[in-house]
């Protein structure tokens, strides 16, 4: 199947990737120099875990910038894009850059495991029509409205986590008014995780990032009935 | 340019106290596109324009939407105009109409919130379990105060358990109970205003003429 | 086979939706898969996406709040932005702990923030007071709406605000419970 460059509307809900590495520097030192290498395009703030004020017993780092976020944990960085999601041509380059400057300060021994989340939402729609999926089961005249999937499966050297949910209900603001209302919301949540890579090269991190984000593609628009996919003015 | 000379209180005209429930109160506001209006998140009127740091939350100035419609929130007095139009209308009282440019402009980037006065009318102000000083309770009062340059002019105002009202209170007295009661307007305001014209009529005459 | 004890989420009913369960979209609380152990899940990218989503809001109020600050300046004198910025993200977390549907906030001329939240069919406005800046716990009122309907306000230090913001939602079923299942009941 041919793979679109683009899809409108994309219905792109959040995007992230999550990089998991290893280092021998205590973490409270190492987001201190985290810190100190990158530039000041971005901005710190950190997050107090729990609700015990007024000392808190964890906080949780967080960098952005105007486009993206970043999360530093003890043995991981996820990077999602703060407002909209900015498309793969500009949220990639970002981190990259964020890699490489956090790279000159010489702490990260090894990269063990990438992976990245796409989750898209559909408000009021039914996916029975829109996407290549269907269950039967033993009682014919049964037929599901609403249901939650998740099937996890390796293909090569990758783990897939794929949740499909048709028509949950979701509680959200209602743009045209005050009012909160309950909607029908479907969901394809695609998760794509490389582990055991043992990786040290930043250029080939991003390489297996992109890698990744083709196999994502490729499962997400496999997903969809060429039907629908019509209806998203896709741009080959 | 001409003073809209429905909106100046005449001889004939009352002080209006009939039910009001199903009309709007109208102010206006600095900008008006709805992006500078909205807060995009809550979907709700932004705080900088319920008020303006010059003006008091104890006693807002609205106007009563009808034979004021929404055109006339474009009617900006000057500084000399509200030396000599600013003041409260007395029935029958005459007044002259304000002069364009020295006594009045038109501002039209001034939008617009309305306010059902049946969303606020009465609703209580309940801050006897707090842990205050002074626990108290009040509740707002829609009052129509004509002005001279307005006859439409109406205040939101508070009204204590004593009978009181906030604004009338010693300054120290007043300062206590500032900050929950300026918290109860703002939240009210926020929770029932809107920015887009509502359907409504206007007053009937013999509510308003003698 | 005797199912393991697990911590589990467990989401009321919302009152006013006559019993219909209503979900938000995490990891842990993907329905029915709310046992991780007991399924056996593999670790995804991200395994919390509502704290994920908190962090997110926690950015991007922030954000606001300091372009806000720099806006009104001229009205925070005697309170610098590292002293506000302190304050504000206290207040802040304690709100996006209670996992509202809508958290707004803006800066106000006398010098307080004005959040707006909406949980359910509540809407809450608490008003964090950054004036008295002798003191440990600041001043906040609470205004509350159930629909339409005004409830008795609240004012006090912030803890104590919170405290009843909170009580409110646990009260109404809006706040989640977590609670150790009991192997004997199966």
């Amino acid at each position: 199947m041919k793979i679109p460059k683009k899809i409108s509307p994309d219905h792109i809900k959040d995007s992230i990737v999550g990089i998991r590495y290893t280092t021998k520097t205590p973490f409270e030192v190492a987001i201190g120099l985290f810190y100190k290498s990158l530039d000041n395009t971005f901005f710190y703030t950190n997050r107090p875990v729990g609700n015990k004020q007024p000392i808190a017993y964890q906080q949780i780092p967080l960098f952005y910038n105007e486009k993206i976020k970043i999360e530093i944990q003890p043995n991981s960085i996820v990077f999602s894009c703060l407002n909209e999601y900015i498309s793969w041509g500009k949220f990639k380059p970002e981190i990259e850059n964020v890699l490489l400057q956090l790279e000159k300060v010489n702490i990260i021994e090894t990269y063990t495991r990438i992976g990245i989340r796409y989750i898209n939402e559909y408000p009021n729609l039914d996916f029975k029509d829109c996407i290549k999926f269907s269950f039967t089961l033993g009682i014919p005249e049964l037929n599901s409205d609403v249901y939650s999937f998740r099937s996890e499966f390796n293909v090569n050297d990758l783990m897939i986590i794929l949740n499909l949910n048709n028509k949950v209900p979701v509680l959200s603001a209602n743009p045209a008014s005050n009012q909160m209302a309950i909607t029908p919301s479907s969901y394809i949540d695609i998760d794509i995780i490389k582990d055991n890579i043992n990786e040290t090269e930043i250029k080939n991190l991003i390489s297996y990032i992109e890698d990744l984000h083709i196999k994502e593609k490729e499962i997400f628009f496999n997903l969809l009935t060429e039907k629908y996919l019509e209806t998203l003015n896709p741009t080959y | 340019m001409n003073y809209p000379s429905e909106i100046l209180p005449k001889i004939n005209y009352k002080f209006i106290t009939c039910d009001l429930f199903n009309h709007y109160l109208i102010r206006f506001t600095s900008s008006n596109k709805k992006e500078d209006l909205l807060d995009s998140i809550s979907n709700q009127i932004k705080q900088e324009h319920i008020c303006s740091p010059r003006e008091h939350m104890n006693d807002l100035s609205t106007s009563l939407l009808g034979v004021y419609d929404i055109l006339h929130v474009q009617i900006e007095l000057t500084t000399q105009g509200k030396q000599k139009f600013g003041q409260d209308w007395i029935p029958n009282e005459q007044v002259t109409a304000p002069q364009y440019l020295s006594e009045f402009i038109i501002n039209s980037g001034r939008g617009f919130w309305v306010i059902l006065i049946k969303k606020i009318q009465g609703i209580p102000v309940d801050y006897t379990k707090s842990n205050i000083t002074t626990p108290f309770t009040a509740k707002c009062v829609v009052k129509h105060t004509p002005m001279k340059w307005n006859y439409w002019h109406f205040s939101i105002r508070w009204e204590l358990d004593d009978g009181m009202y906030w604004h009338e209170l010693q300054d120290k007295e007043r300062a206590k109970l500032a900050k929950r009661l300026a918290s109860e307007a703002r939240a009210i305001i926020a929770k029932f205003a809107e920015i887009e014209e509502p359907n409504y009529s206007q007053l009937e005459k013999e509510e308003y003429c003698k | 086979m005797p199912r393991p004890a697990n911590i589990f989420k467990f989401e009321f009913p919302l009152k006013s939706n006559g019993g219909i369960r209503v979900f938000k979209i995490s990891d842990n609380d993907y329905p029915p898969f709310r046992y991780k152990s007991q399924f056996l899940c593999n670790e995804g990218t991200v395994n919390n996406l509502q704290s994920f989503y908190s962090n997110k809001k926690y950015i991007l109020l922030k954000n606001l709040f300091r372009q806000q600050y720099i806006q009104l300046e001229s009205y925070f004198e005697g309170i610098n932005f590292e002293v506000a910025n302190e304050k504000m993200a206290k207040s802040l977390n304690s709100l996006l702990e209670t996992d509202p549907e809508i958290i707004s906030m803006e800066l106000t001329h006398d010098q307080s923030i004005f959040y707006t939240l909406k949980k359910g069919s509540f809407t809450f406005y608490l008003q964090h007071f950054l004036n008295d800046i002798d003191k440990d716990d600041d001043e906040a009122t609470l205004i509350m709406f159930k629909g339409d309907d005004k409830l008795p306000s609240y004012a006090g230090s912030l803890t104590e605000t919170m405290f009843v913001l909170n009580d409110t939602l646990l009260t109404n079923n809006l706040l989640k419970i977590e609670f150790l299942e009991n192997e004997l009941s199966f």
